[in-house]
């Protein structure tokens, strides 16, 4: 009887001890992956290294990963050329597949101005970068990738919600030596490849919409960086030419 | 007490198979029983992955232009949808001429030939610049189209014949 008693006891008690060890277990090996520090350090240190610029330009190709009606991916390219200088100037000039523009930003005012119809939109901006694009993508509907790097505050906001970051592999993006960083956040997977040694700028950054069965990506290679640019204040302030046409940007 | 002993036996062997196992599990380059354990393993977060996507939610500014390229072909769409029952509108109208309404409603269009509100990204054939107290205009047939940025791309919308 207290043989049969204890037999039952032990049998219990070694289910117990299997189940809490597949429960403990699995738990490990679901949470194992999560954010390397090794990718977080790096991705820091670029980003400071940025926000310490006061002035860079830079080359950038974007590529638009988009599905027409019919079923078929396509890529809409745009190349643009971006000078920055802080805390609050900007102007780009884009060409490509969709856009052939001039953006500028002087602080006070922001204008796109498209040369081949000569017509220009000018509209009062905010005086920060962080409010500026806001304004841009909340009030006239365009976003600007690139602007991820440009937040004074970029490291907290590219980290925000992450949930898993790695480095994935050392990398060559138009012959310079980079780490590849993998980050991933719910809804939203980007890639970012910083260059090794004493600059660590991005050159290429790719944010995958994880959201949607295709996982479209906005891709941006980033050439030609130069840290100390000569930069002129007017620059930044449209001047309209001869003959252009004031038009407006349709509410959004 | 031999049977006891016995019973613990089996007891804590179980136990010991058990912890052996575990380390096989998390160590992926060990020769023996690892590529089954591993691939599991990948599975189990591969699935966790998919599931995360699925009910994830989009935010933050590094989706901007991600989301915006899809708004923008979404209005492109629905500006074509536009045209195409404009177009619909059009023929009925003239084939059956029946309510009041229809009649009123084909008036109006004869007048500016697309309806007021489309965009379009290219400017039909044939469009002679006109100046309205110092906005420009594109005269396309009757229809007046006015350039405007939708984002940052250049559109035409359809307006009322300024003249």
């Amino acid at each position: 009887m207290n043989i049969l008693k204890l037999r039952a006891a032990v049998a219990v008690i070694a289910f117990l001890v299997f189940a809490l060890s597949a429960i403990v277990f699995t738990e490990v090996r679901a949470e194992a992956p999560a954010v390397d520090p090794a990718a977080t350090k790096i991705l820091k240190r670029m980003t400071d290294y940025l926000g310490s610029l006061k002035q860079f330009s830079v080359h950038t190709q974007n590529t638009l990963e988009d599905v027409l009606d019919s079923g078929h991916r396509i890529d809409l390219d745009v190349s643009a050329s971006v000078t920055l200088s802080r805390p609050n100037k900007l102007r780009s000039e884009r060409k490509g597949d969709l856009v052939d523009q001039v953006f500028y930003y002087d602080g006070k005012n922001l204008t796109l101005y498209n040369p081949s119809s000569n017509v220009y939109a000018t509209e009062t901006a905010p005086d920060t970068f962080e409010e500026m694009f806001k304004y841009l993508y909340e009030s006239l509907g365009f976003g600007t990738p690139i602007s991820d790097f440009v937040y004074p505050d970029a490291y907290p906001l590219l980290m925000q919600d992450v949930t898993f970051a790695t480095v994935i592999a050392k990398s060559s993006i138009n012959g310079v030596k980079c780490d590849h960083l993998l980050f991933s956040r719910p809804g939203v997977d980007f890639q970012v490849w910083v260059s090794e040694g004493s600059k660590p700028l991005p050159l290429k950054y790719v944010v995958t919409d994880t959201a949607i069965a295709g996982l479209m990506s906005v891709v941006t290679i980033m050439s030609d960086w130069n840290v100390k640019p000569t930069v002129k204040d007017v620059q930044f302030t449209f001047v309209p030419p001869k003959g252009a046409q004031k038009i407006s940007f349709m509410p959004f | 007490m031999k049977k006891l002993l016995q019973i613990s036996a089996i007891a804590i062997t179980l136990i010991l198979m058990l912890i052996a196992d575990i380390p096989m599990m998390l160590i992926d380059d060990l020769p023996i029983l690892s590529v089954e354990l591993a691939s599991e393993a990948e599975a189990v977060l591969g699935v966790r992955r998919r599931t995360r996507r699925r009910t994830a939610v989009v935010v933050g500014s590094t989706t901007a232009a991600a989301t915006a390229s899809a708004e923008a072909s979404q209005q492109q769409a629905a500006a074509a949808e536009q045209q195409a029952a404009a177009a619909q509108q059009e023929a009925a109208a003239s084939q059956q001429q029946a309510a009041a309404a229809q009649q009123q409603l084909a008036a109006a269009q004869a007048s500016s030939g697309v309806p007021v509100g489309t965009v379009v990204q290219t400017l039909p054939a044939g469009c002679k610049p006109v100046t309205v107290s110092g906005v420009a205009y594109q005269d396309c047939g009757g229809s007046f189209y006015k350039t405007a940025f939708q984002g940052n791309n250049l559109v035409y919308a359809v307006v009322e014949n300024p003249l």
